[in-house]
């Protein structure tokens, strides 16, 4: 599966893509900044990379809609989930010193993917981005 | 008027090592063709993002690159669209950044990303006129309720009515882009309003040089450039 690095030697990220890329059943794969949009790095069919606007849109809306919508009034998302016909899409923001989160996306197929697998990789994976 | 990148775009396809100087737009080093690193007085530093946050080294390679990754492209935004000035900027051949992180960016998807950016900041609200003026929150809410990101409270939060968006920026430690969409959509949102006694016209744009800043542990930063050029 194609796999595209754009900053070509943000080494960590792509390393990082690459890991994401190993998780059983992904499809497509995208390393983002969530409040600039700019997309760090890619990997899968390259469809992915067409929607990080509106996937870091999406991101922002629900936060916003939960802040809204709970007691507290404040939201902190750990991994936003969707499940569609074309797959499980997952959101999941990493915090980063500054700017940012950092935001890992990534398309499962619905038949060959463990979300509940996925998303304990996903975490371990950007876990080792911080430590 | 030729801009900045069609320079550096010369310089790239000739696989150049070494610097560009364009006072006062910020300075560009290239390295056999691609971008080793771009400084612009109007952005904050890689030192001042990573310093600004008060943590002493400790950061992971990864959080590093995304913190030199995100400067570039912050420096990239103002530096590229420059126009060159009259006399031909000066190329030193062989002259790299300090520190040298390593990392490399394409020119291309660096242009490209910055016509992207500008884009979306027409697409949050067109006009610019809060852009360069004093932040200045509005004294009530339009409506009942409203919603704001962590960097737009904070940038409400640290609003003195005198602070222009490049120099909340540099005071948070957060990517002048960042800001400015920040305050792009709080301007959409109603939240902002234009300052009663504007700067002279033009003024907070040509700055070259940015006002006095809080200065940066000197502990912190020594730790950070430490670590920066540990990153080959």
């Amino acid at each position: 599966m194609a796999v595209r690095l754009y900053a070509a030697s943000v080494l960590a990220l792509d390393d990082c893509l690459l890991s994401v890329m190993d998780i059983p059943g992904v499809l497509d794969a995208l390393v983002m900044d969530h409040l600039s949009g700019t997309v760090m790095a890619s990997g899968g069919r390259g469809e992915a990379e067409r929607s990080a606007p509106a996937l870091g849109e999406t991101l922002r809306v629900t936060m916003d809609a939960l802040a809204g919508a709970t007691h507290r009034g404040t939201v902190r998302i750990d991994d936003l989930i969707v499940i569609a016909d074309d797959g499980y899409h997952l959101l999941h923001p990493v915090e980063m010193p500054f700017d940012g989160p950092l935001v890992i996306y990534v398309r499962l197929d619905l038949g060959r993917a463990n979300l509940a697998l996925a998303r304990h990789q996903l975490s371990s994976i950007t876990g080792r981005l911080r430590g | 008027m030729a801009a900045v990148h069609t320079l550096l775009t010369g310089l790239a396809r000739e696989h150049a090592t070494g610097s560009l100087n364009v006072p006062p737009a910020g300075k560009a080093y290239l390295r056999e063709g691609r971008i080793a690193h771009l400084e612009c007085p109007r952005t904050p530093s890689v030192e001042r993002l990573l310093t600004a946050h008060g943590r002493a080294g400790g950061y992971s390679r990864a959080e590093l690159e995304f913190c030199v990754a995100g400067a570039v492209l912050d420096a990239a935004y103002f530096l590229l669209p420059a126009e060159l000035p009259a006399a031909r900027p000066k190329f030193r051949p062989g002259e790299c950044p300090r520190p040298d992180t390593r990392l490399e960016f394409e020119l291309a998807w660096l242009v490209g990303e910055c016509a992207r950016r500008r884009a979306q900041l027409a697409q949050i609200w067109s006009s610019a006129e809060l852009d360069d003026v004093p932040v200045t929150p509005a004294a009530r809410l339009p409506g009942h309720r409203a919603t704001v990101s962590a960097l737009e409270w904070e940038i409400l939060l640290s609003s003195d009515r005198v602070a222009t968006p490049a120099e909340l920026a540099d005071r948070l430690g957060q990517p002048a882009y960042s800001v400015l969409l920040a305050v792009r959509r709080l301007a959409a949102a109603g939240l902002l309003v234009a300052p009663l006694m504007p700067r002279r016209r033009g003024r907070a744009l040509d700055r070259a040089v940015p006002p006095a800043l809080p200065q940066s542990d000197p502990n912190v930063l020594a730790a950070v450039k430490r670590a920066l050029e540990e990153l080959e």
